[in-house]
């Protein structure tokens, strides 16, 4: 692309966004008030962003292959309620305003957003979140406690509306957390703009399994921007597990702080028709003798189309770092598409970090194996395809938490 | 009774059997024997259903039915058994599970009731014990990791569970050592009786010696060109195939 048509492009995507924003911008400074200086002083900051930068446009390296200005622009968004949370013992979760007054609190909300040091136009979404960051939900764990009921939380979003959820989550030193998400919608003609921040804090020796099931309708769009800190021998398990939504944009930022600690992020989809799943990460290996696993398995079926941008980040001096990639998509359409993207950027000596991505059909020597056995055609490769998807549970401590 | 007729099949513009006609019998043990690339485990894989390979002419007549007009699951519920030269891994399907969904499968195509998992287990771990498969194989994805007589023991096991009426078993021998192969073919012939017919595909002469067949063919390009008794096999042990080769060509 010449210069002058990129420069085009971004004066164009940048007065879209203007547009489509504009009500969601207007209501959310009426409502700032009564915040600590910090926050609000973070919320100008955002705007000020937000408006110079932009959503995101496909000229952006991280940003090419998701576009979501078309399916923005076909709605009318207006603000949504917050999100249901179910918990037997509800004590150590409450809204952000009732919590603001905390430091820890604060010091979340006026983060800068991750994925580089730099303010960068990738992170528009995140700022459009932060003008209306006292927005969700504060779950706080204390130290040597263990939540063996999974902590349900439920968001089903109704027809032309923005949900900007921020979602912060401490787990104290020894603690035990697992956070079930379930995205529904109630029927696929409901067109919504989910765009969610969760920012999670992992002390020594803490453990969050933290599991998403994402059945949005096919009409929604959702970026979701989730920020990992891991302190000592902390251990984060990230699953989501893809069938809904038009387009998905699953960001995730994880930063090993303490030695010792892992991460895993996994991501499956069983999609059709023209939905988008997008799984862009990056693991920020700041530490020595930490391990990160991402797996991902995508089934694609008519115009579907996944993407995978892994990025594992190992500074200098964060020696025996173990970071693993595997992407492997089933087209099972010839319109379906897959886009994977490992990407290593390594400073460290002694670094083992293996990846692979494959792509292709449904092995049809398998399927006639299980045919001959008598398996119908349709249980046969509906069986293949449930194995498929099932890898991405490889490992996951997912049993105590049902 | 198995009666394939003037067969002619081939892939990908290359005929590979050529005009094949055999007969087996309800309760008879029927060997094949013959050089690499003859045809052998094509002929198998048609009449599992295969449908790589274009059949442009002939049938192949299951107790009057045309097998080559059903699906390979129909052929399944009626009672063909194919044990794969090569058997498949399957990753992430334990052996258990698909044994279970193909049993269960078969039944409701043929219209009874399906096994629940406890009558399930009561059929296969006597069966399992027999053949030397062990709980853990059953556990485990099917064949994933198994070393290739692990695999050859579970097609046995999978065909004393599926309890056909017409066994196709493609080399199961090879790959097995002495002991195995005697499980095996004990496995085997504890299947045998009055309805059911096998047709078993092998190299080797000792395996006919567990395995005490009816009738010994020759299969040499495409088609059978020789049919015997037992005595067969152990001419074509000394004599090798060379006449047949030479004839064919
Ligand atoms: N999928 C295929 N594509 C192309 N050619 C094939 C295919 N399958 C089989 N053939 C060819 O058909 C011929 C017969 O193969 P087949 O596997 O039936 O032989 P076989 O008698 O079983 O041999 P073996 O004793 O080595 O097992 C060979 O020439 C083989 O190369
Ligand atoms: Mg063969």
């Amino acid at each position: 692309m010449s210069n002058a048509s990129a420069i085009k492009e971004t004066v164009y995507y940048k007065a879209e966004t203007a547009q489509i924003f504009a009500p969601i911008i207007a209501l959310a400074q009426n409502a700032a008030n009564d915040l600590p200086a910090a926050v609000a002083e973070k919320q100008k900051l955002a705007h000020n962003l937000f408006t110079q930068y932009g959503v995101p446009y496909p000229k952006l390296e991280r940003w090419k292959y998701s576009n979501f200005y078309p399916v923005l622009k076909k709605m009318d968004l207006a603000p949504a309620a917050l999100t249901d949370i179910w918990h037997g013992d509800l004590s150590f979760v409450k809204p952000i305003k009732d919590m603001i007054s905390e430091q820890w609190v604060q010091d979340l909300l006026c983060a800068t957003a991750p994925q580089s040091d730099e303010i960068k136009d990738d992170n528009a979404f995140w700022y459009l979140n932060d003008l209306q960051n006292v927005q969700g939900w504060v779950i706080d764990i204390p130290a040597n406690t263990s939540v063996n009921q999974a902590l349900l939380l439920k968001t089903v979003n109704k027809d032309n509306t923005y949900n900007a959820e921020r979602i912060l989550i401490r787990v104290g030193r020894n603690s035990r957390l697992v956070m079930d998400e379930q995205h529904q919608h109630e029927t696929n003609d409901h067109a919504y703009f989910k765009n969610w921040v969760t920012q999670i804090v992992l002390e020594d020796n803490a453990e969050l399994v933290h599991t998403r099931n994402q059945d949005d309708s096919l009409k929604a769009a959702y970026v979701q921007n989730t920020a990992v800190t891991l302190g000592r021998d902390a251990r984060y398990y990230g699953l989501t597990l893809n069938k809904g939504a038009h387009m998905f944009r699953n960001q995730y930022h994880i930063v090993f702080e303490g030695e010792g600690a892992h991460a895993s992020v996994r991501s499956s989809a069983d999609v059709g028709a023209d939905q988008h799943i997008d799984l862009t990460t990056c693991m920020y290996h700041n530490v020595k003798s930490c391990t990160s696993d991402q797996i991902v398995r995508n089934v694609l079926h008519d115009k579907a189309t996944g993407v995978f941008q892994g990025k594992v980040y190992v500074a200098k001096g964060a020696d025996y770092t173990d970071g693993s990639q595997s992407s492997k998509a089933l087209l099972l359409s010839p319109l379906a598409s897959m886009h994977a993207k490992p990407e290593l950027e390594i400073y460290a000596d002694e670094v083992k970090c293996a990846h692979g991505a494959t792509c292709g059909a449904m092995d049809e020597k398998s399927l006639f194996y299980a045919r001959s056995r008598g398996i119908p055609y349709e249980d046969a490769r509906a069986m293949l395809v449930a194995a498929f998807l099932e890898e991405v549970k490889d490992g996951l401590p997912l049993t105590t938490g049902e | 009774m198995i009666s394939i007729k003037n067969l002619h099949a081939r892939i990908e513009e290359k005929e590979i059997i050529k005009g094949l006609s055999l007969e087996i019998e309800a309760g008879k043990v029927h060997a094949i024997m013959g050089p690499n690339g003859a045809g052998k485990s094509t002929l198998a894989s048609i009449i599992a259903g295969r449908e790589e390979y274009e059949v442009t002419d002939g049938e192949i007549l299951m107790n009057g039915k045309n097998l080559l007009d059903l699906e390979p699951e129909e052929r399944a519920a009626e009672g063909v058994f194919m044990a794969f030269q090569y058997p498949l891994e399957i990753p992430g399907v334990p052996m258990n599970t698909f044994m279970r969904t193909a049993l269960n499968a078969q039944r409701k195509l043929r219209g009874e009731d399906e096994l629940d998992s406890l009558a399930y287990l009561k059929k296969i771990k006597p069966l399992a014990k027999t053949l030397g498969v062990s709980d853990d194989m059953l556990k485990r994805a099917l064949n994933e990791g198994c070393s290739g007589g692990e695999k050859k023991r579970n097609e046995v096991l999978q065909m004393a569970m599926l309890e056909p009426t017409f066994a196709v078993l493609d080399e199961t021998d090879s790959g097995l050592d002495i002991d195995a192969l005697r499980v095996v073919a004990d496995g085997v012939n504890a299947l045998r009786n009055e309805q059911r017919s096998f047709l078993v595909i092998t190299h080797y002469q000792r395996l006919l010696d567990y395995i005490k067949p009816d009738v010994v063919h020759v299969l040499a390009d495409g088609r059978i060109v020789e049919t015997g008794g037992p005595e067969l096999a152990l001419r074509l042990e000394e004599e090798g195939y060379a006449k047949f080769v030479g004839e064919a060509a």
